[in-house]
C-alpha cells in the first residue's frame, strides 16, 4: 500500500514537472546542430573536431556539462555548452550514443 | 443479400479499392521541390532524404558546380584555389536520390503549386523549398553602377569570376599603394567576411608589397567579432598605430560613401576623398531576385518567415531558407543557412506525414582568420520565442587571452571545420 502510495506520488511529481518544464527540441533536431562541425550523424571526417556517432553516452553528458561549467578547456566548446540545458544535453547524448 | 447483391458489394469495394491505394501512394510520394542549390538548398535536400526516404525530390540550379562564398578570399590571396570551394552535386543524386536539374525558376503559381522553368516543364509540388540568397542594390552612390562593379570596382561577394577579378586587381597593385574596401550596411552575406578579407588582404601585403595598406569605408560603428578582430590587427598588422597597414573608418569618422569615380579610381565618402590601386565595393543587399520574381519578399526586399518552420507567410507551402529569410539575430551566414535548412526539412517532413512540427533547434557558429594562423571566432545558439529567433545569452565571440594557443587553433579549426562543414551540405 505504501509502495503503490509512493509510486502514485512519484507519478504526480514528474507529470508536474513534464507540465513546468518548457519542451525541448528532439535528440535529433538538437544532434543536427551539431552535425555541421562534427559531420552529419556525428561522423566527423578525421578532423580535429571529433566524431560523436556511437560515443558513450554518459561521457558525453559529463563532457558537455564539464564544458558548460569551464572546467574543462576548449576553443569553441565552452561557449556552445552553454547554450544547451540539461535536458537537451541528456537529449543529444542519447542520440549520438545510439548511432553505430 | 442473395448471391447478386453480394458480387455487387463486391464490384463497388473493388472499384473503391484503387482510390484509397492511390490516397497512400501519394502521401508516400509527395514531392518536395528546393529551388536553389547553394549552402541551404543543398542541405535541404540531403537532409530531407534522411528525414523522409519516400518523398520525392526535385533541386532546380542553374550551375552545375557550385562555388562557396565560404574561403573565397583564402583563393583571392592564393592560399587555396577556386576548385578547392567548387562541389558539384553527384552526391546528392547518387546517394540522396535528388532529382537535380540545371535550370532557372521564372515563375511560381502558388494556386496551381506549380513552379515555371525556363526550359523545362513546370514542377508540381506539394511543398517548395526556395533558397534564394541575396543580390545587390546599387544605392545611391553616385558613379556606382553594375558596370563599375563588373570591372573596376568587384564586389568578390559571390565567388566565381568576380573573385577572380578582385585577385588579378589586388596582384596588379604598385608598391605601396591603397586597396580601399567599401563596407556593406547590415543586413549582409557574412557579417565577418569584410574584416577576414581585410586582413588577409593586409597578410598579403606583408609578404609581396610591404608598404602598401588596407582602407576600410564603413557605413557602420560596430561589426561581428570587432573586439578579437581589433586584437588581431594590433598583433598582427599595426593598427592603431602610424604604421599600421590597416585604416578602418566607421561611420562616425565620415565612413560613409557619397559617391566614386570610375575612371581615376576615386571614392569620396563624408571624411574625404581617397585616390585607390585596388577598390572591393561590396555593395548593400537584399533577397535575391528570385525571392522578388515568386513574391516572397517584403517592402525591406526580406522574407518574412514563420520561426518554427522557415514557411513564408506570405505564401502558404513555400518555406524559405538562407540569407533571404529573415531571422532576427541570426546572421546571414552560410552556416545559419544549413541550420534553418535542416528545421525545415525535418519540419516539412513532419507535416507531410500529418505530424506537428516539434521545437527547432538552430546553432551558428562561424570561424574567421585574421591571419593564415589566427583565428577568431563566434558562436551562438538559437531559440525561438514568440515567432523571433533569439540568440542564448551564453555563448559568444572568442575570449581575448594571452594564450598563443588559442587563436592558433582556432586558425586549425577554421581549415578542419570547413571541410566536413561542405560534406555536411554536398556529400
Amino acid at each position: 500500500m505504501h509502495k503503490l502510495l509512493l509510486f502514485c506520488l512519484l507519478l504526480w511529481t514528474n507529470q508536474a514537472q513534464a507540465a513546468q518544464e518548457p519542451p525541448i527540441a528532439t535528440g535529433k533536431m538538437l544532434g543536427d546542430t551539431c552535425a555541421s562541425c562534427h559531420g552529419t550523424h556525428g561522423r566527423s571526417f578525421d578532423e580535429y573536431m571529433p566524431s560523436l556517432a556511437g560515443i558513450n553516452r554518459d561521457q558525453l553528458v559529463a563532457a558537455m556539462k564539464d564544458y558548460r561549467a569551464d572546467r574543462r578547456a576548449s576553443v569553441v566548446m565552452n561557449r556552445i555548452a552553454k547554450g544547451y540545458n540539461d535536458r537537451e544535453i541528456e537529449a543529444i547524448a542519447d542520440y549520438f550514443s545510439r548511432i553505430k | 443479400m442473395n448471391r447478386r447483391e453480394l458480387l455487387k458489394a463486391l464490384g463497388a469495394s473493388a472499384l473503391l479499392l484503387p482510390a484509397s491505394a492511390l490516397a497512400k501512394t501519394h502521401n508516400k510520394t509527395a514531392h518536395v521541390v528546393i529551388v536553389g542549390g547553394g549552402i541551404g538548398g543543398a542541405t535541404a535536400a540531403k537532409y530531407l532524404r534522411l528525414a523522409a526516404p519516400h518523398v520525392q525530390i526535385t533541386l532546380v540550379e542553374p550551375v552545375k558546380r557550385f562555388i562557396t562564398c565560404l574561403r573565397s578570399t583564402d583563393v583571392i590571396v592564393g592560399h587555396m584555389s577556386l576548385d578547392d570551394i567548387t562541389f558539384t552535386y553527384d552526391a546528392l543524386r547518387a546517394k540522396y536520390r535528388v532529382n537535380v536539374i540545371h535550370d532557372r525558376v521564372v515563375g511560381l503559381n502558388p494556386d496551381k503549386k506549380t513552379v515555371q522553368l525556363l526550359n523545362g516543364k513546370p514542377l508540381t509540388y506539394d511543398r517548395l523549398v526556395v533558397s534564394p540568397g541575396v543580390d545587390f542594390i546599387q544605392g545611391d552612390v553616385e558613379g556606382y553602377n553594375r558596370e563599375v562593379s563588373e570591372t573596376v570596382m568587384p564586389h568578390g561577394w559571390k565567388a566565381g569570376p568576380q573573385t577572380l577579378l578582385l585577385k588579378k586587381q589586388l596582384e596588379a597593385m604598385p608598391q605601396g599603394g591603397t586597396y580601399v574596401m567599401v563596407a556593406p550596411p547590415l543586413p549582409y552575406r557574412c557579417p565577418p567576411g569584410p574584416y577576414e578579407r581585410a586582413s588577409l588582404v593586409a597578410e598579403w601585403f606583408q609578404k609581396h608589397n610591404p608598404k602598401a595598406k588596407v582602407v576600410i569605408l564603413d557605413p557602420k560603428d560596430s561589426f561581428t567579432k570587432d573586439v578579437p578582430f581589433k586584437k588581431a590587427w594590433e598583433r598582427l598588422y599595426g593598427f592603431n598605430t602610424a604604421n599600421s597597414m590597416i585604416e578602418w573608418i566607421p561611420a562616425a569618422q565620415g565612413g560613409k560613401m557619397l559617391r566614386v569615380d570610375a575612371a581615376s579610381k576615386t571614392l569620396v565618402a563624408e571624411a574625404g576623398s581617397f585616390k585607390a590601386d585596388a577598390v572591393n565595393y561590396i555593395p548593400p543587399q537584399r533577397a535575391g531576385t528570385l525571392a522578388f520574381r515568386m513574391g516572397l519578399t517584403n517592402r525591406e526586399g526580406w522574407c518574412p518567415v514563420d520561426r518554427r518552420t522557415f514557411e513564408s507567410s506570405i505564401i502558404k507551402d513555400v518555406h524559405v531558407i538562407g540569407d533571404a529569410a529573415i531571422a532576427d539575430t541570426m546572421p546571414k551566414s552560410g552556416y545559419s543557412a544549413n541550420s534553418q535548412a535542416k528545421v525545415a526539412v525535418q519540419a516539412i517532413a513532419d507535416l507531410l506525414a500529418g505530424k506537428t512540427p516539434g521545437e527547432p533547434a538552430m546553432i551558428n557558429v562561424c570561424y574567421s582568420l585574421a591571419g593564415q594562423d589566427y583565428g577568431v571566432s563566434i558562436a551562438d545558439i538559437f531559440k525561438v520565442v514568440d515567432n523571433r529567433i533569439v540568440k542564448l545569452p551564453a555563448s559568444g565571440v572568442s575570449p581575448i587571452t594571452d594564450s598563443p594557443a588559442q587563436p592558433l587553433l582556432e586558425a586549425v579549426y577554421q581549415r578542419n571545420w570547413h571541410r566536413t562543414f561542405a560534406n555536411d551540405c554536398f556529400a
